[in-house]
């Protein structure tokens, strides 16, 4: 069993990678979702009811090749909420279950790219993560369909193993919100989309995205504006729809969304109204002598930085790649470190002399453009 | 469970039994500590929502009359999850609930009223409106939308005039 601290010391791989694709697709992710026979879902269950499910599900979960070596498992009233903010910064919990207590398990793959969760919103909820991924299209999605095999392949080991409510046979799974039955499998797509969002076009995608019948959101939903360039573009279950089925169809919206990023990025690069180099030379002066930075700055400059780098407006003497990797881990430390500081108003100083040290120490040029280019 | 909450310096106060709590989606009191810390403005809105019901549970009630008094099973068996709790939170107590409360869930009675509320209470547009509305669809792309308000227009221009 992996102990907590060797879990929270490093961010999941999957988080620092840069992204495939001009850095926009930076990882997919797939939710499994499947309820007990027999037992209340649980939202209108006791601790007792909840428990009872814990007991038949958890020891059955540590048996799967994915949870079998290494794996972090705990129950909720055994982690704290600094180690609950801290795996939810690491995307390794859902926010329900972060609320939750009583009966309530997390299991952490060794690799940190599955987790289930035992009474979660529904009884068993497992996420599988992946970094990126290449070109999908015309035959050439692999590694996708190997990663999402991988999936189909847990999900019929545990279709052996549970009496799940619903007709596996038929792929078919009961939960508690009756719109969400279906196949009891979402695909995510996490998207870095700052051209897209620089030229006020995410309305746009969104009401396309509505006709396609494919959702989007803005990554960090935390009922604020703090996006940072990041969405999740994700499939709903439907009755009889196999995954096979929604992968071919979502992957090729996925697709278009992200030619449409490149193609906006081209423009912008050409464009009289120099609106991207302002912006990334805005961002630059601002990390290299901001005094305070909230969070929010600090990921939104953070996105344009990559953006810039993507772009070779900015060239980095340890490579683009590694760079952008570098500030992803900054990304995560300092907002790790800024939640869960005592004195809140000692954070925005810390941020901003972190962004100014890092700049400073990590050797670069700025490769500012002539007015006669857009001529 | 007591539940206070304060906007704009208005205090309202409420005491909520287990079973009340649970059926207006507080499902586990110990949580809430966390959700506070977590996602204040999300606890917010549902403390708003849970408020707004409570001031106006006698409308609902008189708007979605219940099945009492008919041979319709309006509870499950299973885990007493009723139908008013799900007409409440869009959510079932456990999969048996599928089996009990079937023609409900085929059958979503509030949704359709409410879509005929809505649409008996929405005031009657000029073409001139409708045009406007027409030109900022197209605006924006979306043509699904400006093709509804097309056969709006079209159908009010070939309305018999008074």
């Amino acid at each position: 069993m992996m102990k907590l601290e060797t879990l929270l010391k490093e961010p999941p791989a999957h988080l620092l990678e840069a992204g495939d694709r001009q850095d926009t697709l930076l990882g997919v992710f797939v939710r499994t979702v499947r309820n007990l026979k027999g037992h209340p879902f649980p939202g209108w269950s006791t601790s007792e009811g909840r428990r009872a499910v814990a007991e038949a599900l958890v020891p059955g979960l540590l048996q799967l090749p994915e949870f079998k070596r290494g794996a972090f498992h705990a129950e909720m009233p055994a982690l704290d909420f600094d180690t609950r903010q801290q795996l939810l910064l690491y995307n390794l919990i859902s926010p329900s279950l972060a609320a939750r207590q009583d009966g309530c398990h997390i299991i952490i793959s060794q690799k940190k790219n599955a987790v289930a969760m035992v009474n979660e919103e529904e009884h068993l909820v497992i996420h599988r993560f992946r970094q990126g991924y290449p070109p999908c299209k015309r035959g050439d999605n692999l590694r996708v369909g190997h990663f999402l095999e991988s999936v189909e392949t847990m999900n019929r080991t545990m279709d052996a193993a549970f009496d799940f409510a619903g007709d596996a046979a038929k792929d078919h799974y009961l939960t508690s919100i009756p719109s969400e039955c279906g196949c009891g499998i979402q695909i995510y797509a996490l998207l870095h989309l700052p051209a897209l969002n620089l030229s006020h076009m995410m309305g746009q995608v969104t009401k396309a995205m509505e006709k396609l019948h494919v959702s989007i959101s803005p990554y960090y939903s935390d009922g604020s504006d703090d996006t940072a360039n990041r969405f999740m573009l994700y499939t709903f279950p439907a009755p009889g729809v196999h995954l096979k089925d929604i992968q071919e169809y979502f992957f090729e919206v996925v697709e278009r969304v992200v030619e449409r990023e490149v193609g906006v990025r081209n423009h912008l690069l050409h464009e009289p109204g120099q609106r991207i180099f302002d912006r990334v030379g805005r961002t630059y002066g601002m990390l290299k002598q901001a005094r305070r930075l909230s969070i929010k700055e600090m990921r939104d400059a953070f996105s344009i930085l990559r953006l810039g780098t993507v772009l070779d407006i900015i060239e980095w003497a340890c490579g683009a790649r590694k760079f952008i990797e570098s500030l992803s881990a900054l990304e995560l430390e300092l907002t790790v470190q800024a939640a869960t500081m005592e004195d809140e108003d000692a954070a925005p100083l810390m941020l901003a002399e972190r962004c100014r040290a890092f700049m400073k120490a990590t050797p670069h040029v700025f490769h500012s453009p002539k007015d006669s280019d857009f001529d | 469970m007591f539940l206070t909450q304060i906007v704009n310096g208005k205090v309202t106060e409420m005491a909520l039994c287990e079973e009340c709590a649970k059926a207006r989606g507080l499902f586990d009191p110990q949580s809430l500590t966390f959700a506070e810390k977590f996602f204040p403005q999300e606890l917010q809105r549902q403390m708003d929502k849970i408020v707004r019901q409570l001031v106006q549970g006698d409308k609902e009630e008189k708007r979605r009359p219940a099945a009492e008094g008919c041979d319709v099973i309006t509870a499950c068996p299973v885990c007493h999850f009723t139908l008013e709790d799900y007409r409440r939170t869009n959510r079932l107590g456990c999969p048996d609930c599928y089996t009990f409360l079937a023609s409900e869930l085929n059958a979503p009675y509030g949704d359709a009223e409410d879509v005929e509320t809505t649409q008996q209470e929405q005031p009657l547009r000029s073409t001139k409106d409708l045009e406007a509305e027409l030109q900022q669809a197209v605006e924006r792309e979306d043509y699904e939308r400006a093709a509804v308000l097309r056969d709006e227009i079209k159908a009010l221009n070939n309305a018999p005039k008074a």
